[in-house]
């Protein structure tokens, strides 16, 4: 757990914003309320955040902030809604580099629903399964199990936290879908090959959309 | 927003009102509100209970206000007492007298001179505050924070030599932080000027530190 927060002073030093911006960010909901996390350390009271999820926030208003008004942001940034009407079609995602070439040709047709357009949710499926293609975790076939999993259950966990577990035993995939923070155990055959958090995903398909 | 026919509620003397949807209201005495209001412009010149949350364009107080949800506004402006149960929201702030909120208090530019009691974070792009009084507030932080004795509190303490002017806080960070009669566990900042009074127990600073002779210090860490 402890690798997965941020400190606030780390990520002033990672990203070079100051105070003020942070506090305005903050003010305008930039940054939600719930990613500000107190603990007590032995220096005193500090300031966490997820790691993941706040750098790559911080990036996409950085990147952003030039064309948009704060109060424009926000409502870009906040509003799930907003990204859950997008359609594109597979010239466009495939054009504007989201999901890659490969992950396209092999999976598009699997989550495709009707029309030549893919919903948000079947983005971030895609998405994902890209995600561990790339980091050449998974093989080809195994992504379509994924994907399968991801279209069966995700729905049930729309808006909550919650983690991918990818495991192999004695070369079998398996993947797992679990409530974040969840501790799982497994006995020592099974290796985790990758654990996700959706909502880094989430962000970093934001970040790709914007 | 929407302009459907908000009318105008205007009210002398005592009466109560249920809340709602208005374009402009004005309050001269006494009223109590027992639902939520929603305004462009709010005026009170008196005193008022608000049961929900406050939600304006601009606010005016003279007299006593006080709201049991939030306020939500672009411009809070008055003197007088000011209370909010569950925080407040303001671009620009400005305010003579006493200020309590519960939970945060985030504002673009707080300025107060007088007492500020703040349960939760009091956070502002430009904090400028002049202590008459005990004031305290759990975290602290902004661009540029200036918490210092107002001016007024020399006439105060003539009147009443018992007077304390100072401020409490846990965390105060800002880019620029200036400081005086401030007790507080950690202070962190660009350039950081600590003033006669302070008692501080950490100071982390990256650019520039000050520290009148007068002040307690007891770590300081250059980052």
């Amino acid at each position: 757990m402890e690798d997965d927060l941020i400190s606030k002073k780390e990520l002033l030093d990672l990203t070079g914003i100051s105070y003020g911006q942070l506090y305005r960010w903050k003010r305008k909901q930039l940054i939600p309320e719930e990613w500000f996390i107190r603990k007590s350390t032995f220096t005193g009271q500090e300031t966490f955040f997820p790691r993941m999820l706040i750098q790559a926030r911080i990036r996409n208003i950085l990147n952003m902030k030039d064309d948009l008004s704060l109060d424009e942001l926000a409502s870009r940034l906040a509003d799930a809604e907003g990204y859950s009407e997008i359609r594109l079609t597979r010239e466009a995602i495939i054009e504007r580099n989201i999901v890659t070439d490969i992950a396209m040709s092999a999976y598009g047709t699997e989550v495709q629903s009707k029309g030549d357009l893919y919903s948000f949710g079947q983005l971030l499926h895609l998405y994902a399964a890209d995600t561990l293609l790339a980091k050449g975790d998974m093989s080809l076939d195994e992504g379509k199990l994924l994907l399968r999993t991801l279209e069966k259950h995700a729905g049930v966990l729309t808006g909550k936290p919650c983690e991918l577990y990818f495991i192999r035993k004695m070369g079998v995939a398996l993947f797992l879908l679990a409530p974040s923070p969840a501790e799982l155990y497994f006995d020592e055959g099974v290796r985790l090959v990758a654990k996700v958090a959706l909502g880094d995903l989430i962000e970093q398909l934001k970040g790709r959309l914007s | 927003m929407t302009n459907t026919a908000r009318g105008n509620l205007k009210i002398m003397g005592t009466s109560s009102s249920a809340g709602g949807s208005f374009q402009n209201v004005g309050i001269t005495g006494e009223c109590r509100f027992t639902g939520n209001v929603d305004c462009e412009e709010f005026g009170l010149t008196g005193n008022s209970e608000i049961d929900g949350s406050l939600k304006a364009e601009e606010i005016k107080l003279t007299g006593e206000c006080g709201v049991r949800g939030r306020i939500d506004a672009m411009s809070v402006k008055g003197r007088g007492e000011l209370t909010a149960d569950a925080g407040i929201r303001a671009e620009r702030f400005a305010f003579e007298g006493h200020v309590s909120v519960r939970e945060d208090c985030e504002a673009g530019e707080f300025r107060l001179t007088g007492v500020v009691e703040i349960g939760g974070l009091l956070s502002g792009d430009q904090l400028d505050i002049g202590l008459i009084g005990k004031s305290r507030a759990g975290d602290v932080g902004g661009g540029k924070i200036r918490i210092k004795r107002s001016k007024g509190f020399l006439l105060m303490k003539m009147v009443k030599p018992s007077q304390e002017a100072c401020f409490e806080g846990r965390t105060i960070e800002g880019d620029f932080v200036e400081l005086e009669h401030v007790a507080a566990e950690t202070v962190r900042g660009g350039s950081v000027i600590i003033g006669p009074g302070c008692e501080i127990k950490t100071v982390e600073y990256r650019e520039s530190l000050e520290i009148h002779h007068n002040a307690k210090v007891q770590r300081q860490v250059k980052l």
